[in-house]
């Protein structure tokens, strides 16, 4: 049984399809990201999985339990994170987490244990002192997660947590994140960058426009859309004699000239691509570089989505 | 658990709050400020008239009044702002997720503007009995107005938490202030009026007139403070949680205990005519708030399901309480029907005060109050139903809130108009067919009021199907329960 299981959502506000029969599932232990641009639905997602929000149709399981039939169950083993840091004025980091322990009915040498507890693990334990509104905002979302993780939830839903973060804070970030899957929790982490998330997550769910457009490792995500891989080839000499004895290979398309070199597309399986570069040295071509160009993450996702704005 | 602490059994907001205002400068500043300015009137009032005896009516007036404006105003105020900020910050969400209910948050909340307003209390208390040395003002009556103004100040702040909820948007929310500090100045002018009777012009607890006056508080400081609390509660209910059932349940209390009290002790003879009177103005109070509820949409919403009783016949009791248009109406006729008891019934009971004997027939009574109720009889149910399509959108609800008392009002004044264009003394004085108090109490109407009962026994037939509906919804619902108990009691005891 998924961890965390969406089943068809879909949620309207008036005529618009904020989120369009969405479903993916995430398992104990693993981080998964979700995609989208701006207005794709990221949050109407997290927030319904959350008991936030009702869908309109399908439902979401937490370990089983339904956000639908028992919201209460299902808050139990749940922390999410919203977009929003939810500070209050006036008050340090101890008496926040402490505030929320007690909303969690975390009692006497408990609730100290379990505050010095997410302290610690967020590195936050020497700035137990501070006014939270004094902090930066990387720190604001450290405490923010040590405030997530009070009740131990097995299921994080983390929405936009690296947005506004500087690389550094970035990287503390994803340390954290991944060491809580490594704890066994099921994590969902949001953004519209898809390399803010892609060396933390072991698969993504890209989304716009409400409708899930992959799913996978991000791997498999890049090459589901890649049908051809854009090779560049360099020779010693004779690239014209190049580009005519590529026309003449099977499996091969679009072949034209770019700087010294030629670049052509190929859609075969890696066997067939090495059995073009053993073509190329037969035909007495002498080939200084060979470089399948996967496409960069930005591209993926561009070429995932359209754009469209909602 | 070991390590516990009385800090673990307080009510976790109330000590956040707690924490936030010792370590934030807004009281810190306001508390001391407002003190000074009431001492500085006292020494002024002191020192304009040196030596004068009864000094102290002057005296108290001015200070009560600086502690009237930090107890209706700045504490309600930062009740405010303390809601609002939870909607703003989004933290609301949070707490929603939390094991905190609803209610334990509001009264997080009330207690802080209770300790507020207690300090303040605290801190004006040794002044304003100072002024009882001065001579002219009763102990007694200090005591009073103070108890009173304490009470005033935490139901306006249940008031405040209310409408705080309301809106979270900018342009509302200075509006929602501004009636917010309307309330509060009303308060306080009848505040300084009830203050002036009982200090000023002699007419304090010891007199016969006070009687009426310190009833009136306690009675708007108990039906302004439960209806607060339970509304603000409501807001912070998800959508599809009960958010009906806290206030259905609030206005019920109400009356039931102002009729008990009524009956215990009556502050005058209960005649005929006020037994009434009583019966009409409660019928058309419950109504008010049963415009809110008779328009909510039929169905129940998907959270309340494990709220409804397993047990068939506590489900069905339950019925009216839950949320829904048809349970509204079902409301509605409860609250009618503990109307229609009390007024039959008070002749039985053994009340000192029942001057006994109904002066004027008791059918004429109930008669009158039967035609009465049948206006709004059309009104709730009969609009609300005419409006079900619409109250099933999105925000119909709200359209059918404002378009159901429009209606009703348009129909009343209607007649007055066309009375003026074909210059009809009667309808111009709103002697006509469509005015229910009219109709209700006028000797000539009798025609019209029992074509009124008659329209309004056809409403309530043609409602019929919705009320039976609405209470099959619930029955469905608490089989459900009882089912899903069974199955899961089978699978623990599968697991076990
Ligand atoms: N309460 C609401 N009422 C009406 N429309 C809403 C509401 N909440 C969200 N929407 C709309 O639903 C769509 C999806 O919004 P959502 O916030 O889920 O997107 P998102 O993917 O989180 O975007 P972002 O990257 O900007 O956070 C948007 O077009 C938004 O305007
Ligand atoms: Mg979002």
């Amino acid at each position: 049984m998924p961890a965390l299981e969406v089943r068809g959502i879909t949620k309207r506000f008036g005529r618009l399809t904020a989120v369009d029969n969405v479903s993916f599932a995430i398992e104990k232990g693993r981080i998964t990201g979700f995609i989208g641009p701006n207005g794709a639905g990221k949050t109407t997602t997290m927030r319904i999985a959350a008991t936030l929000e009702l869908p309109d149709e399908g439902d979401v399981l937490l370990d089983g339990v339904s956000v639908l039939d028992d919201p209460r169950g299902a808050r139990a083993k749940l922390g999410f994170m919203p977009d929003s840091y939810g500070a209050y004025p006036s008050t340090t980091l101890w008496e926040y987490l402490d505030f929320f322990a007690r909303a969690y009915d975390l009692a006497g040498d408990v609730r100290r244990r379990r505050v010095e507890e997410v302290l610690e693990f967020t590195s936050l334990s020497a700035l137990r002192e501070k006014e939270m509104n004094t902090l930066s905002k990387g720190l604001k979302q450290r405490l923010c997660l040590a405030k997530t993780l009070l009740h131990d939830p097995s299921i994080l839903i983390l929405d936009e947590p690296a947005a506004g973060l500087d690389p550094r804070a970035r990287v503390e970030l994803r340390e954290l994140v991944r060491a809580l899957a490594g704890m066994g929790k099921a994590i969902l982490v949001s953004s519209h960058i898809l390399t803010e998330l892609a060396e933390m997550c072991d698969g993504i769910a890209v989304i716009e426009a409400g409708q899930i457009k992959a799913t996978g490792s991000v791997g498999d995500v890049t090459r589901g859309i890649q049908s051809a891989v854009p090779v560049y080839v360099r020779v010693l000499e004779g690239a014209d004699r190049l580009e005519r004895t590529l026309h003449e290979l099977p499996g091969i398309e679009r072949v034209r000239r770019e700087g010294d070199g030629v670049v052509f597309e190929h859609a075969g399986s890696p066997e067939s691509l090495s059995g073009v570069l053993a073509a190329l040295v037969g035909a007495g071509l002498r080939p200084v570089e060979f470089t399948p160009r996967a496409m960069g993450l930005e591209e993926v996702f561009l070429s995932l989505t359209q754009g469209k704005m909602q | 658990m070991s390590g516990r602490t009385r800090s673990d059994r307080l009510n976790p907001v109330f000590l956040k709050e707690l924490r936030q205002a010792l370590r934030g400068r807004t009281f810190a500043v306001l508390f001391p400020a407002t003190v000074a300015i009431a001492v500085a009137l006292a020494i002024t009032v002191l020192v304009d008239h040196p030596g004068q005896a009864n000094l102290g009516p002057d005296v108290f007036l001015p200070v009560i009044v600086v502690l009237g404006v930090a107890a209706l105003g700045l504490v309600p105020f930062s009740t405010f702002q303390s809601m609002a900020g939870e909607w703003d910050e989004g933290t609301q969400d949070l707490l929603v997720l939390s094991h905190l209910s609803p209610s334990r948050i509001v009264l997080g909340k009330l207690l802080t503007a209770a300790v507020e307003s207690g300090l303040y209390v605290l801190a004006f208390l040794p002044l304003l009995l100072f002024t009882f040395l001065l001579t002219g003002v009763d102990v007694r009556d200090i005591l009073f107005l103070v108890a009173g103004l304490y009470g005033a100040s935490l139901a306006m702040s249940c008031v405040a938490m209310t409408l705080a909820g309301l809106s979270r948007v900018r342009f509302w929310r200075v509006i929602l202030l501004v009636a917010l500090g309307g309330l509060g100045f009303a308060a306080l002018l009848g505040g300084i009026e009830l203050v002036d009777q009982f200090v000023a012009r002699g007419r304090g607890l010891g007199s016969t007139f006070a009687s009426d006056e310190a009833l009136a508080l306690v009675v708007l400081v108990l039906v302004f403070g439960s209806l607060g609390f339970s509304f603000a509660a409501t807001r912070i209910a998800h959508p599809e949680d009960d958010r009906s059932g806290p206030v259905r349940v609030t206005v019920t209390v109400l009356l039931l205990g102002f009729l008990t009290w009524l009956t215990v002790s009556p502050p005058g003879p209960l005649t005929a005519q006020v037994v009434e009177r009583v019966a009409m103005a409660f019928g058309v109070i419950t109504a008010m708030f049963a415009v809110f509820f008779v328009t909510e949409p039929e169905r129940l919403p998907r959270r309340t399901a494990t709220r409804i009783p397993a047990h068939p016949a506590l489900a069905f009791l339950a019925a009216p309480f839950l949320p829904g248009g048809g349970r509204g109406v079902l409301w509605w006729l409860l609250q009618l029907g503990v109307l229609l008891t009390w007024a039959v019934l008070l002749p039985l009971a053994p009340s000192p005060a029942f001057t006994g004997g109904w002066s004027r027939s008791i059918a004429d009574v109930l008669l009158h109050w039967a035609a009465l109720m049948a206006y709004f009889v059309v009104y709730l149910a009969g609009f609300s139903l005419a409006m079900t399509r619409l109250r099933e959108r999105s925000s119909g609800p709200l359209a059918a809130r404002l378009i159901l008392p429009s209606v009703a009002i348009l129909s009343m004044v209607l007649p007055i108009m066309i009375g003026f264009l074909l210059d009809q003394q009667k309808w111009r004085n709103g002697d006509h067919a469509l005015m229910p108090f009219w109709a209700a109490t006028a000797g000539e109407a009798q025609g019209v009021r029992l074509v009124a009962i008659l329209v309004a026994a056809v409403v309530l037939l043609a409602n019929g199907p919705r009320m039976m509906r609405s209470f099959r919804e619930v029955l469905a619902a608490s089989r459900a329960r009882r089912v899903g108990a069974v199955k899961r009691s089978e699978v623990s005891a599968h697991a076990a």
